[in-house]
């Protein structure tokens, strides 16, 4: 018989790599579109778990508001980062422009600026120690399903990413905003010329993808109950590399790459001390780009 | 009476060079009108500061009497001029009908909340049959419903020519500008493309084309515009044309 150890290592695997997906997902959402790195998504994280803790700490609110606070605090993050990080260096002027590595480049410089400024800010207000969330707002009661233990944040998580994977290809393929993101991620000199607004079409990216890191901070925070301003750095790595895995544009992708990273991991951490568990994640990203430079997932789907 | 399209005094200068130089040049409502000249006369420029995409160094560029030399691209095509490109922009990772429907939503604007929640409301949904409807009429305006399904990508060149046009007929403009439509075609897609535009114009849009295919552009067009180094040299009937000297010198050299 399979013994239950597995089956617990499995489903603490599957509950990790969901928080990855849970980052993965906005992360992909801007690289598609915009075809640039956000390094800033791991800050974005880390401000929905701050704004939540704030919220929490100052008014004691149900937890649905602190989760709607969570998700205002970043779509507005996400608004200023287009404005401040990107924006500033996009000239749809002509082709050349457009595939210039230069520019690509100089928003992954801005927005790993950005990124800086804002832990360190968060830093000095906050102060660099972890934070502990108060406990009436912890995720974490234990429910046991047949041989294995799961806490209630896993299925919130599990919940919350099925969620956000369901709404976005609704709002990919069945809106006209979706469909105005295709077209700016396909070309965006035709769909400005077909009269579509791409300024606001990329802010719209943004903010949604934002959204979607800020809520992934606040549940993290809950799920382990600490907040901190480096707190981002991590899950950040690992969305990044979910992405690369899955073809850099691929949502589901992305997904299912998250959810190979976390279960390696969780077996990992079977055979090797925990410490190097890290390893793991990156020593499928070097095999990924040896074996499979376009992504597992890269070639065969729509981009987006 | 106005004119449809009025370009007054257009210049454009890219450094040093100048590209466009104080061009002036009507198109009316109706009209069907081609635009010729040699390598590098600005004509691909021309169409870029009607269209909004480049900025103007000098003159005005009017549309239905409205001025729009200053507008984004976005908004020039909102008011009624679609393009074609000479090297195609259609979305190769949509579907021939998504690709289509761009044009139709671009055509309509509104807000985020009713495009994000427009099936939830009965006004919504009015809107989408819209859209779906003039999607499938330029589709079948072009002869591409059977492949509505089909990803741009997998299209033939000829076919994508064609996506292309029908992305722009999606728009409903009230003029149509084409950039070297007949680029890469052989002659008989050529001859059914020329057809193809003639029974476009019959329907009442009117039409600007950039094209090399002298044939095509004598055989169908009702007037030219011969532009040579960013300057309008000729303008008149295909006849005219053909015998302008002008033309022929900045075709053909002048013997020395």
């Amino acid at each position: 018989m399979f013994d239950p150890y597995y089956l617990q290592q499995l489903a603490i695997g599957l509950s990790l790599g969901m928080t990855y997906a849970l980052m993965a997902i906005g992360f992909t959402l801007i690289f598609g579109v915009l075809n640039v790195v956000n390094f800033a998504h791991g800050e974005i994280y880390t401000l929905g778990a701050f704004a939540g803790l704030v919220l929490i700490s100052a008014t004691a609110p149900p937890i649905v508001a602190v989760i709607l606070g969570a998700l205002a605090i970043g779509a507005l993050a996400g608004f200023s980062l287009e404005r401040i990080a990107f924006k500033p260096f996009r000239r749809f002027t002509d082709e050349a422009s457009l595939k210039s590595r230069a520019m690509r480049e100089s928003t992954l410089l801005s927005s790993l600026a950005v990124s800086i400024v804002v832990r360190e800010a968060l830093e000095i207000v906050f102060g660099s120690q972890m934070r502990s969330v108060p406990f009436d707002y912890l995720i974490n009661t234990p429910v046991r399903v047949g041989p294995v233990i799961l806490v209630t944040g896993d299925f919130i998580i599990f919940g919350v990413a099925a969620a956000m994977l369901i709404g976005l290809q609704y709002l990919l393929t069945r809106t006209r905003v979706g469909l105005a993101i295709r077209a700016v991620s396909n070309n965006p000199l035709g769909a400005k010329y077909v009269g579509i607004d791409t300024d606001r079409t990329i802010i719209t990216t943004f903010v949604v993808g934002s959204m979607m890191g800020a809520a992934a901070g606040i549940l993290m925070g809950l799920y382990y109950g600490a907040v901190f301003p480096a707190m981002g750095f991590t899950p950040g790595i690992k969305a990044f590399v979910a992405m690369v895995m899955g073809g850099l544009s691929s949502i589901p992708g992305a997904v299912i790459c998250a959810l190979i990273l976390g279960i390696s991991e969780s077996m990992a951490t079977t055979f090797v001390s925990s410490g190097w568990s890290d390893m793991v994640a990156y020593g499928f990203l070097i095999l990924t780009l040896i074996f499979f430079p376009n992504g597992l997932f890269g070639a065969r789907r729509e981009r987006v | 009476m106005t004119h449809l399209l009025e370009i007054r005094n257009v210049s454009r200068r890219f450094g040093g060079v100048q590209a466009v130089g104080d061009v002036t040049a009507h198109v009316d409502e109706g009209e069907l009108v081609g635009l010729i000249g040699p390598n590098g006369a600005g004509k691909t420029t021309l169409f870029n500061l009607i269209s909004g995409f480049t900025p103007l160094s000098g003159g005005t560029v009017a549309f239905a009497g409205r001025t729009i030399s200053g507008l984004k691209p976005n908004h020039v095509a909102r008011l009624g001029i679609s393009r074609t490109f000479q090297n195609l922009r259609v979305f190769p990772n949509m579907s021939v009908f998504d690709n289509v429907s761009v044009g139709a939503v671009g055509a309509l604007p509104q807000g985020a909340f009713g495009a994000l929640f427009g099936a939830l409301h009965r006004r919504g949904r009015d809107r989408s049959a819209e859209i779906s409807r003039r999607t499938w009429e330029a589709l079948e305006a072009v002869g591409l419903t059977h492949v509505a399904a089909e990803l741009a990508a997998n299209l033939p060149y000829g076919q994508r020519k064609y996506l292309e046009i029908a992305r722009a007929l999606a728009m409903r403009p009230r003029f149509l500008i084409l950039d070297e439509p007949a680029a890469g075609l052989n002659d008989t897609e050529t001859r059914d493309l020329a057809a193809f535009i003639k029974r476009l114009h019959g329907q009442g849009l009117t039409i600007m084309l950039v094209e090399h295919d002298m044939t095509l552009v004598m055989g169908i067009c009702q007037r030219i515009l011969v532009l040579a180094s960013g300057r309008k040299i000729a303008d008149g009937t295909p006849d005219a044309i053909r015998t302008d000297a002008a033309v022929l010198e900045a075709y053909l050299g002048v013997d020395e």
